[in-house]
């Protein structure tokens, strides 16, 4: 399902004293089976992005357009978002406004059920779901408002999965993870775009956003000021310093303030510059 | 003399279900300690009961020579400051401004003084062009800005820091730190305490408590905690990036192993290159 969204404009609050343009103009084309980033600082509208993908959000101005689905401000059009939460799986930045049954697997199989699974079958991709992201049956009859932080966050990932959307979207998925939680639901997202689903991040970890994506965004101040791939976006930002870039970039910038010049081009992993540096050190 | 002394203390939500089993350690005042651990190890359970939130099932607290009790939860909660993991649980107020205010009007600060203390921490954290904003209608970032400039305003005796900046893009959450550092050096008694997965945080700290099911499985200084990587391995967390490097240096045998931080290790790798 490819995603198309045209010059797309955003105001909270049009029209009253709290108005604040947080999309100014945002253009940009995903294919089928993509694995994509959208980065950037603080504010600076990612999340005002990716809520447009499934109509949580309808654009105050340009279009967004999901494979047939069509979101406009005219709002008439947009009779078919509830189809269009079948395909378009959205977790949100905070889970916590995502969860609201009593326990945590109904609310794993609230998605299911909405769209026409029975109770049964429900369940059971609930609890496959759930098992998935590492949550195991101890969880299951617990209530999902008394869960730590990290757990809430698996439950709302769970909950996406559990509908098998073509399209997944996830606002920060691993901020309050622990460590093996993030490897965990980083693999199970790379094992559904093996499997030709679309994947979209709003990551501010840039190791794992160069690790996993293969095409990035850059937001700023409602737009789109860069993209490409992880190593073009970051490369070419590593001039000019004022986004953060993963460790190993990092670390060439060190040593590039230091009069050592690696060739960044070729560096795309860890044991790519320890290579290059064990080379240096024995010229 | 201790910032924080924690003997025996357990927790349960449900009965027989130990969130907090049965922990102890004392914090010296002045120290920056961090506590890590897995998803629903304890740590923001263990938060709470610092700050009275939660009461305990049984054990001590001790807030430098107060017990937590009933009598004493006032004046503790008054040195102690916290910020949330979720920071719409702290906000109160319809503005901004009025939310960095809130916890000030509690502890009787002259109103001309209060505004002055307002607006200097809501530049610190960036967020000066907000005042008037409703805090629930920001980004996840600012969000967590506000919540740490309230209860950095309030100059507690001791910070607990709940992954106060996990959803911080890097550069922010380098600010925030430099923040704190900087609250510190003015005054070097500040006792703070940091909940955080992010390894190279943590590797920034004195001490490092690790919780495990509601236990302390390990604690010691900054030195006794970094100096065994394949426990740490074990245990589920990561490696700090520049000893990952210095690991790997090592394999191919060149020993960096003194030195302390990732400057250091570029300059001293300059000289051989
Ligand atoms: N509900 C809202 N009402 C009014 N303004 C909002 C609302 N949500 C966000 N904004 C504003 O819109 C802009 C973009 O916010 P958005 O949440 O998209 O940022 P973001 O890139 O996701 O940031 P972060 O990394 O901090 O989560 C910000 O200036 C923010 O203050
Ligand atoms: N309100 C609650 N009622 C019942 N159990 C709870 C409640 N809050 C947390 N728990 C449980 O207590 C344990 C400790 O939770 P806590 O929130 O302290 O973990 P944490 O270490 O902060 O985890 P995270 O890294 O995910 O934030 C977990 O098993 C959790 O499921
Ligand atoms: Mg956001
Ligand atoms: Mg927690």
């Amino acid at each position: 399902m490819p995603i198309d969204v045209k010059d797309l404009h955003y105001i909270y609050f049009k029209k009253t004293p709290f108005h604040a343009d947080a999309l100014n103009g945002v253009n940009f084309h995903i294919d089928n089976n993509k694995f994509v980033a959208f980065i950037g600082a603080t504010g600076s509208g990612k999340s005002t992005i990716i809520q447009h993908l499934n109509g949580l959000l309808i654009p105050t101005s340009g279009e967004v357009k999901v494979d047939d689905f069509i979101l406009t401000s005219n709002k008439r059009k947009n009779k078919s978002i509830s189809k269009l939460r079948k395909h378009v799986g959205v977790v949100f930045q905070f889970p916590e406004y995502q969860l609201f049954e009593e326990t945590v697997e109904d609310d794993v199989a609230f998605g299911p059920k909405n769209f026409k699974v029975g109770k049964e079958e429900a369940l059971l991709k609930a609890h496959q779901a759930l098992l998935s992201v590492g949550l195991d049956e101890s969880y299951f009859k617990r209530s999902p408002f008394e869960l730590s932080g990290g757990e809430k966050r698996r439950v709302a990932i769970a909950g996406i999965l559990a509908i098998e959307p073509d399209i997944l979207v996830l606002d920060e998925p691993t901020a309050g993870l622990d460590s093996r939680g993030c490897e965990y639901i980083m693999s199970l997202l790379k094992k559904m775009h093996d499997d030709n689903k679309t994947i979209i991040l709003v990551s501010h970890d840039m190791d794992l956003v160069n690790k996993y994506c293969d095409y990035v965004y850059v937001v700023d101040e409602g737009k789109i000021v860069n993209q490409g791939s992880p190593k073009d976006v970051f490369v070419s930002q590593d001039l000019k310093g004022d986004l953060e870039i993963p460790k190993i970039y990092y670390f060439c910038r060190l040593l590039k303030e230091k009069g050592i010049d690696l060739d960044i081009n070729s560096i795309n992993n860890l044991d790519d510059l320890m290579n290059q540096i064990i080379e240096r050190i024995k010229k | 003399m201790n910032a924080i002394s924690v003997k025996n203390l357990t927790y349960e939500y449900e009965e027989n279900i130990k969130a907090i089993d049965n922990i102890s350690f004392d914090i010296p005042v002045g120290s920056f300690v961090s506590i890590i651990g897995k998803n629903g190890s304890g740590k923001s359970t263990l938060a709470k009961l610092l700050d009275g939130l939660l009461i305990a099932k049984s054990g001590e607290i001790k807030i430098f020579d107060l017990i937590l009790n009933n009598k004493n939860i006032k004046a503790i909660r008054n040195k102690i400051g916290i910020v949330f993991q979720n920071p719409d649980n702290q906000f109160i107020s319809t503005t901004v401004e009025d939310d960095i205010a809130f916890g000030l009007e509690n502890r009787n600060i002259d109103s001309n003084k209060m505004q002055e203390i307002v607006i200097d921490f809501a530049k610190k954290v960036n967020m000066d062009k907000y005042l008037n904003k409703e805090p629930s209608n920001l980004s996840g970032g600012q969000k967590q800005r506000v919540a740490i400039a309230g209860v950095l305003a309030l100059n507690c005796d001791i910070i607990i820091l709940d992954e106060a900046t996990s959803m911080l893009d890097p550069k922010g959450k380098e600010e925030i730190r430099q923040l704190i550092v900087k609250m510190k050096q003015e005054n070097p008694s500040l006792t703070i305490l940091s909940i955080t997965h992010d390894i190279e945080e943590a590797y920034l700290s004195d001490y490092i408590i690790i919780l495990e099911n509601g236990k302390i499985i390990k604690q010691g200084k900054h030195k006794d905690i970094f100096s065994n990587l394949d426990e740490l391995k074990k245990l589920g967390f990561e490696t700090p990036f520049f000893i990952t490097v210095k690991q790997e240096l090592l394999k191919h045998g060149y020993d960096f192993s003194d030195c302390e931080n990732i400057n250091d290790l570029v300059e001293k790798l300059c000289q051989l290159m």
